[in-house]
């Protein structure tokens, strides 16, 4: 398989104080496959969003690479820059915070036409339509603002608007969570079907296991700040091998009652600690159930394990 | 099998510039003693107007609560005014909530919030109070009571902010407990840390749980008993296996369908449209816009309630006796 976007030894200091520095994302490498859906998951604070911002360039990281293509997406001057954006794009989380509230769904998948496409007037309402057939809403309503619109029909629009400009490339921020379960699947159902008519790459952030597992095909763990495993979607489910990502598939609610008390959970204790002040020392030792005197000495580093399988572990 | 509370054709109505919102049309059920019932929905749908009703915590106006009784130790607490509502609240029913950080008083430490409750709930010697409050922070599972006592909400993380709440609403020994949504702004792990307290609770203290949730596989998990409601009813209700295993109501098993389960890797079927407008809500059956198996009665007539086996009910017309298909 080609690889579409490559990150390379990422990283993002938020400096928070005089003295304070948070690693938001801290050291991070790999690879996302064209065509692929790629799953991020982790807690909230780990770093997700960070590192799906910096890699459709919406904040700059720290220091090392993401390349796109073959192309090094933060390299200042570079001139594929207003280009770069045909091909990312990004959906986000809250569809009610995500939409211009003063614009018509309409003007909001317009405006990123007209940004790209070089004034071919005809063309734009033409597409427009187009566009809100494609997402499942109908043509008519171009003509009304976003809050005459449900939490489902919005993230559409949101959708609508990233595919204006015919990316490859889709970061798609945790674009369910704001919506019931009736109405996710609807926007997953969307999200496959486009992916299959367009040929499109996704990097799906979500903290949701049992979607994650649905719709991606590999999935990467972060722990503050750290990809701490990667594997293919089966692979990870049943054969995790990182203590956390063991804890947090126990920890998925099933809509069975008699898995629920069968399946005995791994309760960690506390809670992930802030990333101001990471310790020396792999940094989930604090709540693993297995740390070694090693675990708090040295961090582990992202080694492939088995076959396409990579975590962060001295035990595995 | 004691009835703890009973709630008797529960209306509530929001008045709004666009007309009235019919938010709860008629909700009937029983909590019984010591048993864990969840409350599972999409939003809107009049979870947490059902909580704060019986709490008698709705915003009054716009909220109005037009006919119905809730029977809490023989007495309607819909009659009850303030004063007396007080001397339940955070007595014997204790409430928490999804979002800690508004729920919580920011300016006051954890330790003087939870004696607030012990003030006016607690017979105990005033010597004794602040012992009691430190057992109820360790009981909530948090860890160096003294050390939380003196601490501000927000120098606890978000999972020790809900350990916190669960601890104010221990403290006046409630016999029954409503939490609603209380792990949906946490994380997994956490998550499973809270829903493990809760059931410790139930088991160590016999406290009633009444759990409102949308994530049907916490109502699995924690539940025996499952009300399941759309549009303002409650449209079928049993124990967890009658829901989770053999699902009455085309909404409950739309619901599930659309949730990915464990293993398998078909297309998510999901429910097509959405909830309707509850100010003009459709004629019928709420459900039938959005419903595959709608008959011409589901549009004009609302159902009844049916009994299928055991407790199990069902609100459809496809489960009545005389319904040409059983489902």
């Amino acid at each position: 398989m080609k690889k579409l976007v490559q990150i390379k030894n990422l990283k993002k200091y938020f400096k928070t104080g005089r003295r304070q520095v948070r690693k938001a994302v801290n050291d991070i490498t790999f690879d996302i496959y064209r065509g692929e859906t790629l799953g991020l998951v982790g807690e909230s604070g780990c770093g997700k969003t960070t590192l799906g911002k910096i890699i459709v360039r919406l904040y700059k990281p720290t220091s090392g690479q993401v390349i796109y293509d073959g192309i090094d997406v933060h390299k200042t001057g570079s001139p594929h820059n207003i280009a770069l954006n045909k091909h990312m794009q990004m959906v986000f989380q809250d569809p009610y915070a995500s939409l211009n509230p003063r614009m018509t769904a309409g003007e909001i998948i317009g405006e990123a036409i007209d940004i790209h496409s070089q004034g071919q007037k005809g063309f734009k309402r033409e597409r427009v339509i187009e566009l809100l057939q494609t997402v499942g809403l109908h043509p008519g309503l171009s003509g009304r603002y976003p809050h005459e619109f449900s939490g489902g029909q919005r993230q559409r629009i949101a959708i609508a608007r990233a595919l204006a400009v015919e990316p490859d490339f889709i970061v798609c921020d945790e674009p369910l969570t704001a919506l019931d379960a009736s109405i996710q699947a609807q926007i997953v159902n969307l999200l496959e079907d486009l992916q299959k008519q367009k040929e499109l790459t996704y990097l799906f952030i979500s903290h949701d296991l049992s979607m994650v597992r649905h719709i991606c095909n590999r999935i990467a763990v972060m722990y503050l700040g750290q990809v701490v495993e990667l594997a293919s979607k089966d692979e990870l489910f049943e054969h995790p091998l990182h203590p956390y990502t063991q804890a947090v598939l126990s920890a998925i609610p099933a809509p069975d009652p008699d898995l629920e008390t069968t399946s005995r959970r791994v309760i960690l204790p506390g809670e992930a600690s802030n990333t101001f002040k990471l310790s020396s020392g792999c940094g989930f030792n604090s709540r693993c159930p297995k740390a070694e005197a090693r675990c708090r000495q040295t961090a582990p580093v992202l080694s492939e394990k088995g076959s396409g399988h990579w975590a962060a572990c001295h035990l595995s | 099998m004691t009835q703890l509370l009973s709630v008797k054709d529960l209306k509530v109505n929001f008045k709004t510039n666009l007309g009235e919102v019919q938010a709860l049309q008629g909700v009937s059920f029983d909590l019984v003693m010591g048993e864990v019932t969840a409350v599972v929905g999409e939003s809107g749908c009049g979870k947490s107007v059902t909580a704060l009703s019986i709490m008698k915590l709705l915003p009054t106006p716009p909220g109005c609560i037009v006919s119905g009784q809730v029977i809490f130790d023989g007495q309607d607490l819909l009659l009850k005014n303030e004063k007396e509502m007080r001397k339940i609240r955070g007595g014997s029913i204790a409430m928490i909530f999804q979002e800690t950080n508004t729920s919580l008083n920011p300016t006051l430490k954890v330790g003087t919030q939870i004696m607030e409750v012990l003030q006016n709930h607690s017979e105990l010697p005033a010597s004794e109070k602040k012992q009691r409050a430190l057992e109820v922070i360790s009981m909530a599972g948090l860890p160096d009571p003294e050390m939380v006592y003196k601490q501000y909400p927000h120098q606890l993380s978000g999972g020790m902010k809900q350990r916190a709440m669960i601890a104010m609403a221990l403290a006046g020994g409630p016999r029954l407990l409503i939490a609603d949504e209380p792990t949906t702004a946490l994380d997994v792990t956490i998550q499973a840390q809270i829903l493990e307290l809760l059931q410790e609770l139930k088991q160590n203290l016999g406290t009633s749980l009444l759990l409102i949730t949308h994530d049907l596989g916490i109502a699995a998990g924690i539940a025996s008993r499952v009300m399941v409601m759309y549009a303002g009813k409650i449209v079928e209700s049993g124990t967890a296996g009658d829901i989770f295993h053999d699902p009455g109501h085309p909404y409950t098993r739309g619901l599930l369908d659309s949730i990915p389960r464990p293993g398998q890797r078909q297309k998510l079927s999901p429910i097509p449209g959405r909830p309707p407008d509850l100010i003009n809500p459709p004629q019928g059956c709420a459900f039938w816009p959005r419903c595959g198996q709608a008959m011409l009665i589901c549009r004009e007539l609302p159902p009844q309630a049916t009994n299928l086996a055991g407790s199990h009910q069902v609100c459809c017309w496809l489960t009545h006796r005389y319904a040409f298909n059983n489902y």
